[in-house]
């Protein structure tokens, strides 16, 4: 690492992802105020169930496999998401060592079993791209956006792989941050930030009226 | 259709009918399609356009376009689109024709987004601007013009009560027994759905049965006992909010502290969960489903019922709005358990049961009557495979589309609602 923080280059690239990150975080935050204006305080109706339980099962048990329909019918999907996003996560923690010179962090997301795993997001990546273009109805679905999306986070991950071995590549991958980060609150990627709060909503409907979380049983059936 | 600029109505559309959940929602959307196969219209035409992201999506163009500032840059990278005579018609067509408002799909979407809200929102843009479908505008006047959704005038219904109060007091033998119409000060005032009053009697005379046995304050209203409210179909709130408004005076009027509701699944949701949003405030009364108050009965013990009345095979189909939208999972499966020998249940049941197909006004619009009986297939094989001759549906929008699934689709089984199925058991 010694050799690239004394890079001219590297430092300056360095600051503009920790510039574009504090962009993008302002955009964000200007985004929730410009929707939080349509807040209309609601009376709640007596609840039937209890908001809170539905709100943690909506962010925990609700999101295994088996809990719904849809992906219970299309577990290799569920697998193929979980994997391609925990890699990301990966990739991300990756970079925010390297920005910040995190040293334990980043030896912990600088070998190789971290490099295979980064390896198999990307094809996780690319396969849900073919998913995309190869299903007729899948590709009526989307948009630009859609694809371009995934192909940029798939070449972060593959950037983020090859730079754990080969330190020229470097470059590359915080380049490559450098776009994603830009690109985060303008299209589809924004669901990394509204994943939360829309499953907080629905936690809050579900939990509100007691239909969710379902009785423990189910859980288990 | 004629090129017009509505630039202003949607906008302003969009302001009243947006709140801050629905514009996270409207935000959140990745296009995965895992949503597709929960929904009735797609399995059964296989067409993009029935698949529930396909409707949100052109609900969030039209919401990108108008208050997403990037909206305008790039519009067929990102997606959005001014709302034009050809959009219009394309939401017509699937907004209205294409959804039942059954909430099956939001249930299965990982992102946790409400489809079927934000269709209602599509919709409600669409009422502003004054294309409601025919068939469903024309239900919604009646309600406006009348005090009911079938226009039912007042005396045709007290003489209705009358009558039924009659055959009532001759099936059990007891002239004491009465159909209380405008009783001040009782408990309960009972809001019907109409179309009880005007063609199934039958469900009346069992609630009549059914209050009697428990030895309940209750009461019909003459007036404004409308349970349905089918401007929640259509998104006007304001209407809506009105429609509830009726049953509050009959609340009032009749000095009476809980309101209970027929059962009608869209009729509770719109009164146990949607009113508090319309009016602003919630009512202070309280409203319960006749399912719950006869669950209440028979574990208190006041009704009792002999299970041997009921030999027939008998299935229960769980209406959308009661049971995945409403909460009330267990009533129905309790009370027809306790009424029936041979209960079989439907695969799949309870929140992830199938949509009949006749929700959303579905019913309303004639104009999109033969998708309606076609998406009701699934329905009728669900009910086909259970092999019953009995299917229960505590909710008479539903039993409307059975009826018709059950002649189209040579079902050969017979429609009660739960209280039918209660009332047959009661042992007096
Ligand atoms: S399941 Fe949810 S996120 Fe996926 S396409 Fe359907 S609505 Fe969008
Ligand atoms: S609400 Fe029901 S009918 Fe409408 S899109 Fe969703 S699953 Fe289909």
């Amino acid at each position: 690492m010694a050799v690239f923080e004394k890079d001219a280059v590297m430092v300056w690239l360095k600051l503009s992802i920790i510039f574009a990150l504090i962009l993008v975080t302002v955009i964000f935050i200007i985004y929730f105020f410009r929707i939080y204006h349509y807040y209309r305080p609601k009376p709640q109706p007596k609840p039937r169930g209890d908001v809170k339980k539905g709100k943690v099962y909506s962010l925990s048990l609700g999101l295994l496999p088996w809990e719904k329909e849809s992906t219970r019918k299309h577990w290799p999907v569920y697998i193929i998401g979980i994997i391609y996003h925990s890699a990301i996560a990966f990739a991300f923690f990756r970079l925010v060592a390297i920005l910040f010179n995190l040293n334990f962090f980043l030896n912990f997301f600088s070998n190789r079993p971290v490099m295979i795993f980064l390896f198999v997001g990307t094809v996780s990546g690319l396969s849900l791209f073919f998913r995309r273009l190869l299903k007729a109805e899948l590709r009526q679905l989307s948009y630009p956006d859609d694809y371009a999306a995934n192909l940029l986070v798939n070449l972060f991950l593959l950037n983020g792989a090859i730079s754990i071995f080969f330190q020229k590549a470097l470059i590359f991958f915080l380049l490559n941050a450098f776009f994603l980060i830009l690109y985060l609150p303008l299209g589809k990627i924004r669901h990394c930030v509204f994943f939360i709060p829309s499953r907080l909503i629905f936690g809050q409907y579900y939990g509100l009226r007691g239909v969710l979380p379902p009785p423990f049983k189910k859980i288990f059936q | 259709m004629i090129e017009k600029n509505w630039d202003s109505q949607v906008k302003q559309a969009l302001s009243r009918g947006l709140d801050f959940e629905r514009a996270v929602q409207l935000s959140t959307c990745v296009r995965c399609g895992l949503c597709a196969e929960s929904c009735h219209y797609y399995l059964v035409e296989k067409d993009v356009k029935a698949i529930p992201a396909y409707k949100l999506k052109i609900v969030e163009q039209v919401f990108n376009y108008y208050l997403n500032s990037s909206g305008r840059f790039l519009t067929f990278w990102f997606g959005s689109q001014r709302l034009k005579a050809s959009t219009v018609e394309k939401w017509l067509d699937i907004l209205f024709g294409r959804c039942s408002l059954c909430g099956r799909c939001s249930l299965n979407c990982p992102m946790g987004i409400k489809i079927h809200d934000l269709v209602r929102l599509g919709r409600s843009i669409l009422a502003e601007l004054g294309l409601v479908p025919s068939g469903l505008a024309s239900t919604i006047s009646t309600t406006i013009n009348s005090d009911n959704n079938m226009g039912i005038k007042t005396e045709e219904w007290i003489g209705t009560v009358r009558w039924l109060e009659e055959e009532l007091r001759r099936e059990l033998e007891d002239s004491s027994v009465c159909l209380p119409l405008d009783r001040e000060g009782a408990k309960i005032l009972y809001a019907i759905n109409p179309r009880e009053a005007k063609f199934f009697p039958l469900s009346l005379l069992a609630v009549g049965k059914i209050f009697h046995a428990a030895g309940e304050s209750w009461t019909l209203s003459s007036n404004y006992y409308d349970v349905t409210n089918y401007a929640y179909f259509s998104g006007q709130e304001a209407l809506a909010a009105e429609f509830f408004r009726r049953l509050e005076i009959s609340m009032k009027r009749l000095n009476c502290q809980m309101l209970v509701l027929t059962e009608c699944g869209h009729g509770f949701v719109s009164a146990r969960w949607e009113a508090p949003a319309w009016l602003g405030y919630q009512p202070d009364f309280e409203i319960r489903s006749i399912l719950e108050i006869m669950a209440d009965y028979v574990q208190q013990g006041k009704l009792k019922l002999d299970p041997s009345r009921n030999n027939l095979p008998v299935t229960l189909h769980d209406p959308c709005n009661l049971v995945r939208l409403g909460g009330l999972l267990n009533e129905a499966r309790f009370l027809i358990r306790q009424s029936v020998k041979n209960f079989i249940e439907m695969k799949p049941r309870g929140i992830e049961n199938f949509c009949c197909g006749g929700g959303g006004g579905q019913l309303a619009m004639t104009e999109f009557a033969a998708r309606r009986q076609k998406a009701g297939q699934i329905k009728a094989r669900q009910i086909k495979e259970t092999g019953a001759k009995i299917v229960v549906a505590p909710c008479h929008n539903c039993l409307d589309q059975l009826l018709e699934l059950n002649r189209i689709y040579k079902l050969g089984v017979q429609l009660k609602t739960v209280t039918e199925i209660v009332a047959e058991a009661l042992v007096f």
